[in-house]
């Protein structure tokens, strides 16, 4: 399992490291040059006589890509590795399915958060250079990221569902499941926060409502894993 | 008892039936040449032996028993295109192959790397085209699997290549292990094979030992296919 979880993590470098290093020195010239040209101690919002809003909006497109790249990766190394040229060598192994997918996601989660502590340092350091007013750096693009997120769930579904579909007859479901529990377990989330109960509002706290959504998603996850490893047998 | 048995395998993507009710079955240590044109159907069988896709109808049988499990255990599969990843070295390769498969013998492994002049640090993504498919077939025989099942393994090999990787094939077999192979170079393969099955639109149109399909017919196996599927 460790060496699953390595080899998994190793794809990833592979095919991150050279996008992922001119991403980072894009936003890292970035970062500086709106250090230089912002207020003295940043003490009001940038101005447009700074120059540092059209800065920050490029800074905010180039975060809110940055903090996708993780899922884009997770979509794109299922459909390689499953349907592309990967497949005799990921599917011709005798090493249980739920070992692999297993490996995958927790190689999936840790790039996750290596991206988004690596931005997040990015964000952060002119507030360690100036003050703590720099948090706005930590802006997103809410249009980039809306696209993003419509496009990667259209990804993510028809990858799965080109994968699996000359392998089972779940294809169809499995796709649908897997490509929109994300946005379905973040609905629920908000469906939990305003849940109403026989004319009685009941409004979880924060913690118990992720629990939840957690809860929904193991559950869903280990589902897919028993439908996958033991009916459609893939 | 068969090694491998197929029982009116059929496979269908959409609306196109690319396997129409294949039935064949193959005695322990033979080697079966499956012969065919571009979309006969030859890679979609032996993705369903390799347990790569599912059948639409009919089963997979192998040594008496049934199942992807089964298949991925018993089946070593070289596919006709690359499946190594470009940024692992051969000895890199080999380390994956051993610790994915159960079956893979490192030894007989060095022993086919040595003979084909694969250097253990070289990048996959380095190697010649030709180097890539050395290292794949090299990769896939070092398994001590029952079933090995080769698709296109002489494509993008040299001809001095070639020899060595034919007798590779049938060098370190268990006993009691079958090769499946497809290939356009006849010629070449003609040495090795015990049995043929060819195959025209998802159906055979001929099978059999090649010893007695050569007596039958008088010819070579590869004027036996001209003349069977030119027909």
């Amino acid at each position: 399992m460790i060496w699953l979880i390595g080899m998994e993590l190793r794809k990833r470098w592979e095919s991150l490291k050279w996008p992922g290093l001119a991403l980072l020195l894009v936003l890292s010239g970035l970062v500086l040059l709106a250090v230089l040209l912002a207020p003295d101690d940043f003490a009001e919002l940038p101005s447009r006589a700074s120059g540092t809003v059209a800065i920050m909006a490029m800074v905010s497109v180039i975060v809110t890509v940055m903090g996708y790249y993780p899922y884009v990766d997770a979509a794109w190394r299922f459909a390689n590795d499953f349907r592309g040229r990967h497949a005799p060598l990921e599917f011709g192994s005798a090493v249980p399915t739920w070992k692999k997918l297993v490996a995958k996601l927790i190689a999936s989660v840790t790039l996750y958060l290596i991206v988004i502590y690596a931005t997040g340092f990015l964000m952060v350091l002119p507030g360690v250079l100036l003050n703590d007013r720099a948090a706005i750096f930590a802006l997103r693009s809410p249009l980039v990221a809306q696209a993003a997120a419509t496009v990667l769930v259209t990804y993510l579904a028809v990858s799965i569902y080109l994968s699996l579909v000359n392998r089972t007859r779940w294809a169809g479901i499995v796709a649908v499941l897997v490509g929109v529990s994300p946005v379905f377990l973040f609905d629920m989330a908000w469906f939990l926060y305003y849940l109403d109960l026989g004319g009685m509002p009941w409004y979880f706290d924060e913690t118990t409502r992720w629990v939840i959504t957690g809860a929904a998603a193991a559950v869903g996850f280990i589902g897919s894993l028993v439908l996958l490893d033991h009916q459609a047998d893939i | 008892m068969t090694t491998l048995s197929i029982q009116m395998l059929r496979k269908r993507y959409g609306t196109k039936e690319a396997l129409r009710g294949v039935t064949f079955s193959v005695e322990p240590g033979r080697v079966v040449g499956i012969l065919g044109p571009n979309g006969s159907g030859k890679t979609t069988l032996l993705k369903l032996i390799a347990g790569l896709l599912t059948p639409t109808d009919g089963e997979v049988i192998v040594d008496g028993g049934t199942g992807r499990g089964r298949l991925h255990e018993n089946v070593a599969y070289l596919p006709d295109a690359p499946s190594l990843y470009p940024w692992a070295s051969v000895a890199g390769s080999a380390e994956q192959h051993r610790r994915l498969f159960a079956d893979f013998d490192p030894g007989a492994f060095e022993d086919m790397r040595a003979s084909l002049g694969l250097e253990p640090s070289a990048k996959v993504g380095s190697l010649s085209k030709g180097g890539v498919e050395q290292l794949g077939l090299a990769l896939t025989l070092s398994r001590r699997a029952l079933i090995t099942v080769l698709d296109e393994p002489l494509l993008g090999v040299d001809m001095h290549a070639r020899g060595e990787l034919l007798h590779g094939i049938v060098r370190g077999l268990r006993p009691d292990a079958i090769v499946l192979i497809t290939s356009h170079l006849i010629s070449d393969l003609e040495p090795l094979l015990d049995d043929v099955i060819m195959l025209r639109d998802g159906e055979i149109v001929l099978s059999g030992d090649a010893e007695e399909l050569r007596a039958k017919y008088g010819l070579t196996v590869e004027n036996i296919y001209r003349q069977e599927l030119a027909s």
